[in-house]
């Protein structure tokens, strides 16, 4: 084969896998807060937003990159933890039901993306020269290979190792699943329920924020509503592998985000996001538990 | 140690539990026995804090424990073995061991732990494995160890036999006699099968819908009419 078109398979795969891979860190917070009170985050997206804008305020602000990061994933986290603590517990005290959770999430993710306006010209931010990941790029021959896919998909994958060891390591992340798998006798266990959906949140939240911050390196600026599109990709992503499911929404996000990079290959560019909600549609037409679904429902 | 009067439970309006009373000395093996719907699950869920009770009080050593949440409760030293076991399916045996100390320190638990395998050798070859893939038998084994690392001053055991080969059950019941001599702990015992129930304990008290109707030791329990032809056939 060319070797020109293997450099260009090399390039699509590499931005398939950074779109994925950041689906995919959202998608984890969709599936997890699913997992532990069933409620769909619609307001998820704005977690990922406001991680964005913490992350590229701090850049243009003057601070280094490695200072960026925890700033987006300190954002994502409070202000995931505090729409929880705000809007969904009392609702949840109240056992006021699921489709009341819903409306509220709705109107939460609107109030953030208005809210942000607060911050001056906060329509859109660009990052211009100031974006420490802009410029470099790995060149072959008449191809070249984003040096921003590339640290996406690994600081991404990063991300998630780091995840799966909270999740599965650690006393907080053991509870997570425990209260995911029954509330009650987690309590018995002498677990307290809200510290632990608080703390989903909060992990969900910083997830989110470290995409955001890393879809503003990629797209060299924040805007109000850029939590939108990836937000619902992520939580399609989520549903396509089952929400719930932890590895199974890490597996939706890739899908999807190759998915759509395949499409633009093929010259559907315009019909990208079209693309991820009409496989969203066969999927929940075909096998409405999510591609991976098996016969034993399982959670988180 | 343990003293409930006038314990009165309801669903909504449905009322489930109809004011009883109930007494637990330290270091006995006390059992509540009664049919299908009976309450007997109300009651300890009420104990442990898990649904409120509407009226009456639940003293734990004297201390009032009605309005305490369930992970509070726990740290009073009561642990409530649920009825089906509650494990979690989703995490390995030794991590259901694990949250069972979510209150104690870490050195603690694993010295626990290792006491729990002790009793049950066959949760230590198993440790590694999801407990969702437990039989009964292993599952139940599963649910009083992880109790046991609580180190809890009084277990309440929902119906342990429930389910499980005579074999097994049998066997469950030993170690019930053997956690109370050796570790001393205070046990409630819910239970269906009155006959091993009132064997292994020193009183009992006998629910029928909601109510108490009957109370007393084991053994002249075991020999009361209206017990034998009720709950022991005859
Ligand atoms: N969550 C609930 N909502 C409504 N009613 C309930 C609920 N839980 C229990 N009940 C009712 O309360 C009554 C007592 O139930 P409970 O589970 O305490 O009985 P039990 O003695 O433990 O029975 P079993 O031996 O079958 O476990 C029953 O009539 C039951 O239908
Ligand atoms: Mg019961």
């Amino acid at each position: 084969m060319d070797g020109v078109i293997i450099l260009e398979i090399l390039q699509q795969l590499a931005n398939g896998l950074a779109l994925g891979s950041a689906y995919a860190l959202i998608a984890l917070g969709y599936t997890m807060v699913y997992g532990i009170i069933q409620l769909i985050n619609f307001a998820h997206g704005e977690f990922f937003m406001i991680g964005a804008y913490a992350g590229v305020l701090a850049i243009k602000a003057g601070l280094p990159l490695y200072a960026a990061f925890p700033a987006a994933i300190t954002a994502g986290a409070l202000i995931s933890a505090g729409v929880e603590k705000i809007a969904y517990k009392p609702l949840r005290k109240k056992n006021s039901g699921r489709l009341a959770a819903l409306i509220t999430a709705i109107g939460i993710s609107i109030f953030l993306q208005n809210v942000i306006f607060l911050i001056p010209g906060a329509d859109l931010i660009g990052l211009g020269t100031k974006n420490p990941m802009g410029i470099e790029k790995y060149v072959f021959g008449s191809v070249e290979i984003s040096g921003t896919k590339v640290y996406i998909f690994l600081i991404s994958i990063i991300l998630m190792i780091i995840f799966i060891y909270i999740v599965h390591f650690t006393k907080s992340g053991k509870a997570m699943r425990a209260v995911s798998a029954d509330r009650d006798t987690a309590m018995l266990m002498g677990i307290d329920p809200d510290r632990i959906i608080s703390f989903t949140f909060a992990l969900g939240g910083a997830l989110a924020g470290a995409a955001g911050l890393l879809f503003a390196l990629d797209q060299n600026q924040v805007s109000n509503f850029m939590g939108l599109m990836p937000g619902l990709k992520a939580f399609i992503a989520a549903v396509i592998g089952g929400i719930g499911s932890i590895p199974r929404a890490m597996a939706g996000g890739l899908i999807l985000g190759l998915m759509e990079t395949l499409a633009v290959v093929l010259g559907f560019s315009q019909f990208k996001d079209a693309f991820a909600f009409i496989f969203l549609i066969i999927i929940l037409i075909l096998k409405p538990a999510g591609i991976f679904a098996m016969a034993r429902k399982e959670k988180v | 140690m343990l003293k409930l009067t006038g314990l009165h439970i309801s669903y909504g309006k449905i009322s489930a539990v109809k004011g009883i009373d109930l007494e637990v000395a330290p270091g006995e093996i006390v059992t509540l026995i009664g049919s299908n719907g009976a309450g007997k699950t109300s009651i300890l869920k009420s104990i442990s804090g898990i649904i409120p009770a509407v009226s009456g009080s639940i003293l734990f050593e004297g201390r009032e424990i009605k309005n305490m949440k369930a992970y509070e409760v726990t740290a009073l030293g009561i642990i409530h073995v649920p009825e089906g076991r509650g494990i979690f399916p989703n995490l390995t045996a030794m991590e259901n061991l694990e949250m069972g100390g979510y209150l104690k320190k870490n050195a603690f638990v694993r010295d626990k732990i290792d006491e729990v395998f002790q009793l049950f050798p066959r949760l230590k070859e198993r440790r590694k494995q999801r407990a969702g893939t437990f039989s009964g038998g292993e599952q139940q084994m599963l649910a009083i160890g992880r109790g046991l690392v609580a180190d809890p001053r009084m277990m309440l055991l929902d119906e342990p036999s429930l389910g499980l080969a005579p074999i097994i059950v049998q066997n469950i019941f030993n170690i019930i006699r053997q956690l109370n001599e050796e570790k001393k702990i205070t046990i409630l015992l819910v239970e269906q099968n009155a006959n091993l129930a009132l064997r292994v304990s020193r009183r009992g008290y006998i629910l029928e819908t909601g109510s108490m109707v009957k109370d007393g030791l084991s053994s002249s329990l075991m020999n009361d009419d209206g017990v034998r032809k009720a709950y022991l056939g005859g």
